[in-house]
């Protein structure tokens, strides 16, 4: 700001306000009758009567006053927006210029405040989504619930069902309760369109589904009713877009396992039904070829999703009571009937589980949300420092400023102004961050992926405000400063060459930078020591050397067929060159697997299965060869033999954890399990093997058994077969793909896979949380560094009179160094110290997304430390060897 | 210029005004007194009509209100004319000297020039 500018009389003098108006008009008015006055007693009129006269010939002086004071304050409202304008226009002029002069503290005030925006708008969309939005393309979709059925199970305590077995629908629907229902299953089965041939999931509706979600087709119309004669699809957006190239789809065919279905309508963009995993496709449930035998009247096949509008005016409570009664009524006539068994609502909130607990992908958004907010908190104190630092080389301009008269408010209207033209910048390249940034964290945190319809409105308006708010944070710090220099302070200071008041601000926001940056690198040091623990043999298999293989048959073959040909297809592959082990299994690791109920002998109550436990043990049936090929190492007893058949005694072999629990003797081998009820055959323990997770975001392990392929009490059309190899696996994908297809006729849905990326939907939570908190802790690091350094070299700056005048004094450079390397060490122990303090309280929250990993582990921290450390020390070095070359001359002779 | 009596009034004074203080900035008092002397007596301007179209004029800018020192060493309200002011009273006097001439025609006019 210029001497010159502040000249400009408007803004020295105070605003007319009324009161001065009716003083000025009193004035004049009253100096018109003076006049007339002098001049009537020069006339010859007699003073005493000379007032009176003249006031007689003005003729209504009150009402003359009241129309100038209308006048002159409707004139003052006018000019005083004028000037509001006129003075904005010249602010915004001089705080462009001044900030373009600066281009260096521009770029790096708004980029980091816009990577901080940025990230939030992004995340918060992500959450909202997550978290607090239902499915979209639903009617009053808060209005809408799943039924879940709450009962006491025999062995393991009460379970929530999530599925409801067929024959209790038809009675719920046909009872007319208050409120509508329709169900739903998610099947995933082979799909042939053109050149597409893969696996589809597939969402197969009662009637009624449509209507009752309320939801409109984006193309053709949806089927109502269980359509019989013709198989009519709905296929989703995604798959119209990605699977089918022809535009007009109404009225062609696809094949679901087999079968013909003619494509009568395409769902809207994003639509998901009732659920949150993508769908390909949505048929009649009466039409799906995919049906357990038995499932219409079956009462212990749980294989249907309800879900439930209330009618007008019923509430939540009233349907769980209504649904509970119907429930009750329609398995009383069972055996395992439960008197205790009710119905409960969930909503369709996608971040919760029916039991109200938060998914692992929820959490994971939470914390990244709470990380993006802490990345934006070290932004803003950032830019606030910068500002401040700004601030406090303009003091003396400041000061002289509010000496010559202006005002206050103006100032800080500068201040304010400076911080929005960065908060406009920043917002305006945030919002081109998130374009870019956008679709890439959508694809990583959702499971639908891209294949959302985005809100480019609601989501600018919300990095608006968050840029807003961030411009009032960070403007808060400069402006209380403002507000606190006093004119004879400073004048004096300036003198003097010295001032605390602003670096005390200025040292609170270097170390909750360095605070945060400390949290933040804490947590991606916990994520990386999980993923370190994760890619080493912890997992519990040697994810390297393995190509995953899954082979769908759908209803092309039965499952007769389909175990020829997984016979065949298993030599073809041990053929190929490089290949050293061949397994094959019904379900895979880290796939969904079967849990029947067991039943061991001794145990009234099964240990560790029950609320809070995962239900049953799962099983995997695997040939001979599966312990070797995925390198899992038997611990007792033997492994599975070709003698295994059919017809030879029933084994199993247990994993550790389960042999640990059931029979914490030690004397697993020669139990019995029974598979399905206590009267089925026993399958004698044989072996114990090493534990392997299920899913590795796990919580507590859970139990795990295998079976011999020949004994396993489900037969199914898909298979996974593993190829251990010493090749790089990505080698042999090609060629175990063509020898598993073979050229049987015809084909089935062959998915091959390395192994990495067999895994990679389960690792997702841990490689997202490693790559986000990674780069928000470099990121913050580095913020917090230039923050550092802007402090560090300001403070040199301000001492290099006396730094100047201890060194001809006879200081050495040494005692300088130490002075000036001592502040900069205070504040960033401070950090450090607050900081850990902040990342032990945050890290017991991050424990469940942790593997195998403490969340005050030790090489976390203390890397962190360094890292911060050495930035620091790094921001140190200019200004430091700036100081020390202070030239005790030439400073002194400057002032 | 309006065609009611009132407009062409209040133009009027509105006009003399601004001619009172191109010669030189004067206040309320002073611009009446010189209205009087130039019009020779004949227009006597009335006081209340007189501020309020000088507060109309400040209002619009054509003039501009400075409170000043008098010869006789007492504070008063001065107006000068601004630039629009100046230019107003171009265009309005120019105006004003055709709206005469015409009136002047019409009100001269021989009998046997209508037709």
């Amino acid at each position: 700001m210029t001497s010159e500018e502040f000249s400009n009389r408007r803004h020295v003098e105070m605003p007319p306000n009324s009161a001065r108006i009716h003083k000025a008009i009193d004035d004049e008015l009253a100096f018109h009758i003076d006049e007339r006055v002098r001049e009537l007693i020069a006339s010859g009129v007699q003073p005493h009567l000379a007032r009176d006269r003249a006031s007689a010939e003005f003729g209504g002086l009150d009402a003359t006053r009241r129309d100038l004071q209308r006048i002159d304050a409707d004139a003052s409202r006018r000019q005083s927006l004028v000037d509001l304008v006129a003075d904005f226009w010249i602010d915004l002029r001089r705080t462009t210029r001044v900030l373009s002069r600066r281009p260096g503290y521009v770029i790096i005030a708004a980029f980091t405040l816009a990577l901080g925006i940025g990230a939030n708008a992004t995340m918060f969309a992500v959450t909202d989504r997550l978290l607090l939005s239902p499915p979209p393309h639903i009617r009053d979709a808060r209005d809408v619930v799943h039924l879940r059925f709450d009962e006491a199970q025999a062995q393991s305590g009460r379970i929530i069902w999530v599925g409801a077995p067929y024959p209790f629908f038809i009675a719920l629907r046909d009872a007319k309760p208050h409120f509508d229902v329709a169900g739903y299953t998610n099947q995933s089965m082979p799909v042939r369109a053109g050149e597409t041939h893969r696996t589809a999931s597939v969402t197969a509706v009662t009637s009624g589904y449509f209507s009752l979600l309320g939801t409109r087709p984006e193309m053709g119309r949806f089927f109502d009713g269980d359509a019989s004669g013709e198989r009519p699809v709905v296929i989703s957006h995604s798959f119209w877009t990605r699977d089918l190239a022809s535009a007009d789809v109404v009225g062609t065919h696809i094949r679901l396992n087999g079968e013909r279905y003619t494509i009568v309508g395409v769902a809207p963009r994003g639509f998901t039904g009732a659920g949150i995993m993508p769908v390909d496709a949505f048929i009649p449930l009466g039409s799906s070829p995919a049906l357990p035998v038995g499932w219409q009247t079956r009462q212990n096949l749980r294989m249907l999703m309800v879900v439930a509008r209330p009618h007008p005016g019923t509430t939540p409570p009233t349907m769980e009571a209504e649904a509970t009664r119907l429930y009750q009524t329609s398995r009383r006539e069972l055996p395992q009937f439960d008197s205790t068994a009710r119905v409960v609502t969930a909503t369709l909130v996608p971040g919760r589980k029916p039991e109200g607990e938060m998914t692992t992908d929820a959490r994971v958004t939470v914390w990244l949300q709470g990380v993006s907010i802490l990345v934006l908190i070290i932004a803003i104190a950032n830019v606030a420092n910068l500002m401040l630092l700004r601030g406090l080389e303009r003091r003396r301009e400041t000061a002289v400023a509010v000496a010559l008269g202006v005002s206050r408010t103006r100032l800080l209207r500068g201040v304010m102004l400076e911080s929005l033209l960065l908060g406009a910048l920043a917002a305006l390249m945030a919002v081109m961050l998130s374009r870019w940034s956008g679709p890439f964290l959508w694809s990583l945190l959702l499971p639908m992926g891209a294949d959302v319809a985005t809100t480019p409105l609601r989501d600018s308006i919300l990095t608006g405000l968050i840029a807003l708010g961030s411009v009032l944070a960070m403007s808060a710090v400069p402006v209380a400063l403002q507000l606190r220099t006093k004119v004879s302070d400073v004048l004096r200071e300036a003198a003097r060459g010295s001032s605390t008041r602003g670096t005390l601000a200025g040292d609170a926001l270097v170390v909750t930078q360095v605070a945060c940056a400390v949290v933040l690198l804490v947590g991606s040091g916990l994520f990386v020591r999980s993923m370190w623990r994760l890619d080493g043999l912890n997992l519990g298999f040697e994810v390297n050397r393995i190509v995953a293989v899954h082979i769908d048959h759908g209803q092309v073959r039965d499952a007769e067929g389909a175990a020829r040909f997984l016979r065949d297809a298993e030599a073809r592959v041990r053929a190929l060159p490089g290949v050293d082990l061949v397994s094959t299994s019904l379900t895979a690791p880290y796939r969904p697997s079967y849990s029947p109920p067991i039943y061991v002998a001794g145990h009234e109550r099964l240990p560790g299965v029950g609320p809070g436990a995962l239900g049953y043990p799962s099983f995997i049936a695997v040939s001979p060869q599966f312990f070797q090929v995925l390198g899992l190492t038997l611990q007792q007893g033997r492994g599975f033999e070709a003698g295994d058949g059919a017809a030879a005694s029933f084994v199993t072999i247990v994993d550790a954890t389960m042999a640990r629990t059931f029979w914490p003797a030690g004397d697993a081998i020669g139990r019995c399990i029974r598979i399905g009820a206590d009267t089925m055959p026993c399958r004698t323990v044989v072996g114990i093997v090493q534990d392997s997770k299920r899913s590795p975001i796990e919580t507590n392990h859970s139990l795990r058994y295998y079976l011999p392929l020949a004994q396993a009490p489900v037969s199914q059309t898909n298979h996974y077969l593993f190829a251990r190899t010493a090749l790089p696996t990505a080698a042999l994908v090609a060629p175990v793909r063509d020898a598993v297809l073979g050229s049987e006729s015809p084909s089935p849905v062959v998915e091959v896979l390395p192994m990495t990326k067999f895994l990679e939907p389960y690792t997702r939570p841990w490689r997202l949380g490693r790559a986000v908190f990674v780069a928000f802790g470099v990121l913050a690091t580095t913020i917090a560094a230039i923050g550092l350094y802007g402090v560090i070299s300001y403070g040199i700056v301000q001492r290099r009179r006396e730094l100047g005048i201890r060194l001809a004094l006879g200081a050495t450079r040494g005692a300088v160094l130490r002075l000036v390397l001592g502040g900069a060490g205070k504040r960033t122990v401070v950090g450090l110290v607050a900081g850990s303090v902040g990342a032990v309280l945050l890290g017991s929250g991050l424990r469940d997304l942790l593997f195998q990993t403490s969340p005050t582990d030790g090489p976390a921290f203390v890397g962190s430390m360094v890292v911060v450390l050495l930035a620091t020390i790094i921001a140190c070095i200019v200004p430091v060897t700036r100081a020390v070359r202070v030239d005790p001359t030439i400073t002194l002779k400057a002032e | 210029m309006g065609d009611t009596g009132l407009d062409l009034l209040r133009g009027t004074l509105d006009l003399m005004l601004l001619k009172a203080l191109a010669w030189q900035p004067m206040h309320g008092y002073a611009a009446a007194k010189w209205v009087r002397a130039a019009s020779r007596e004949t227009i006597g301007v009335e006081d209340r009509a007189l501020y309020i179209a000088l507060h109309r004029l400040e209002a619009r800018k054509h003039i501009r209100g400075k409170w000043r020192m008098t010869s006789t060493g007492r504070r008063a309200k001065f107006y000068e004319l601004t630039a629009a002011g100046r230019a107003r009273l171009k265009s309005d006097t120019s105006q004003w000297d055709e709206y005469v001439r015409a009136m002047s025609y019409v009100l001269h006019a021989k009998p046997e020039s209508a037709s």
